[in-house]
């Protein structure tokens, strides 16, 4: 079975999906039976969740752009 | 005519209420989900047969989304937005839940979408139609702060940055021959205006301190010696968000950059090494750090429960 290291590698450097069908089925057998690994996946997902939802500018930006933008014309 | 008068009346009166019944039971058993179809000017989704319900703009709806703990989408819509027969007159809010794996197809939507609006875009853009001036600054203007910001730029830097990334774009805008996504040509616009400004996307060095932490988690055979504590109870916290963020910030520029354009504005890796020009290696080899340094990060905090 692929070790746990390996998994964690392709999962960490984003690189899943671009492994052939036949490792990307290996990686999802060992994700429904390892709990660390699985674990892993988990949290780099939910990572990427909250950073999209926390990192969000202010609700003016595009006015202020668009009002600089026509000024200096 | 008369004796059918009055039901009418009562059947008018009663149908709002019942409207209102309808999608709230529909709301709450949402479930079943739900065929979300995305694109640049609307999110439709499929309630019920001839029952559909309509966000105005994917930004609309990405505002008032946020997630629950199970990685559902909540997205919070207005019942005025209903269409099909029992349209009301009254409004509601109430909440769709559109499960992870129709996420995707949401962002992939929105992402296909605006590839093929590209080319009409350009040419308003080329005319120099204001309106679609101001379409460009509403549809990129957030993504090009968030990524001058993951830079290492300031508030008021980054934004700087991005007025200047469009001053640029508008005077180069008839060399801009449209082989590329615009948004892939604003970001390497951006990247090359950080570059201007010194703030040094560094050469990623070939050893990492953090490389060394992750070898540490395994044994010689490759299986988990320290493996990945459980971290819910933080992710459950309200703390979760300034967390995440304070960690982002103790990133080093070119990871926290990799990261928030994969991550927080869903670029692909071909745009991203694009962009960024780095390799495809490079691009790994600088999630996997940033990604690996951000998993430390949240353990270091003290969250865990082992």
């Amino acid at each position: 079975m692929i070790p746990c290291k390996s998994v964690a590698k392709l999962l960490l450097s984003d690189e899943l999906t671009a492994q052939p069908w036949w490792k990307r089925a290996e990686v999802r057998l060992h994700l429904m039976m390892c709990r660390y690994c699985s674990r892993l996946a988990r949290q780099l997902r939910q990572i990427g969740v909250v950073a999209r939802r926390f990192d969000q500018p202010d609700a003016e930006l595009e006015e202020r752009i668009i009002r600089k933008l026509a000024g200096s014309k | 005519m008369e004796s059918i008068l009055p039901w009418l009346t009562s059947a008018m009166t009663i149908m709002p209420f019942l409207a209102t019944s309808v999608f709230t039971a529909l709301l709450t058993s949402s479930n079943d989900l739900l065929e979300a179809t995305v694109t640049r000017s609307a999110v439709k989704v499929a309630l019920a047969p001839k029952l559909t319900l309509i966000a105005a703009t994917p930004m609309a709806v990405s505002r008032s989304a946020f997630w629950n703990k199970d990685l559902i989408l909540i997205v919070e819509l207005s019942f005025l937005d209903l269409e099909g027969p029992l349209r009301p007159s009254a409004s509601e809010c109430g909440r769709i839940a559109i499960p992870y794996k129709s996420l995707r197809e949401f962002e992939c939507g929105i992402m296909a979408s605006a590839g093929s609006d590209n080319t009409a875009l350009l040419e308003r853009l080329r005319r120099r139609d204001p309106e679609a001036l101001t379409e460009a600054v509403r549809e990129h203007a957030r993504p090009l702060l968030r990524a001058a910001r993951a830079m290492g730029f300031r508030e008021d830097e980054a934004e700087d940055i991005v007025q200047e990334v469009y001053m640029t774009f508008l005077a180069r805008l008839d060399h801009f021959e449209g082989r590329s996504q615009l948004r892939t040509w604003l970001f390497g616009i951006l990247h090359h205006k950080a570059m201007e400004r010194r703030r040094a996307f560094a050469v990623e060095a070939q050893a990492d301190p953090i490389d060394a932490v992750f070898e540490s988690r395994f044994d010689v055979s490759g299986k988990w010696s320290r493996p990945p504590a459980d971290l819910e109870r933080l992710f459950m916290s309200k703390e979760i968000g300034h967390a995440i963020r304070g960690c982002m910030e103790d990133l080093p520029g070119n990871q926290r950059q990799v990261f928030v354009l994969r991550e927080v504005e869903g670029l692909d890796t071909t745009e991203i090494c694009k962009i960024l020009e780095v390799t495809v290696t490079n691009f790994g080899v600088l999630m996997h750090r940033a990604r690996a340094r951000l998993r430390e990060c949240l353990e270091a905090k003290g969250w865990s429960r082992q």
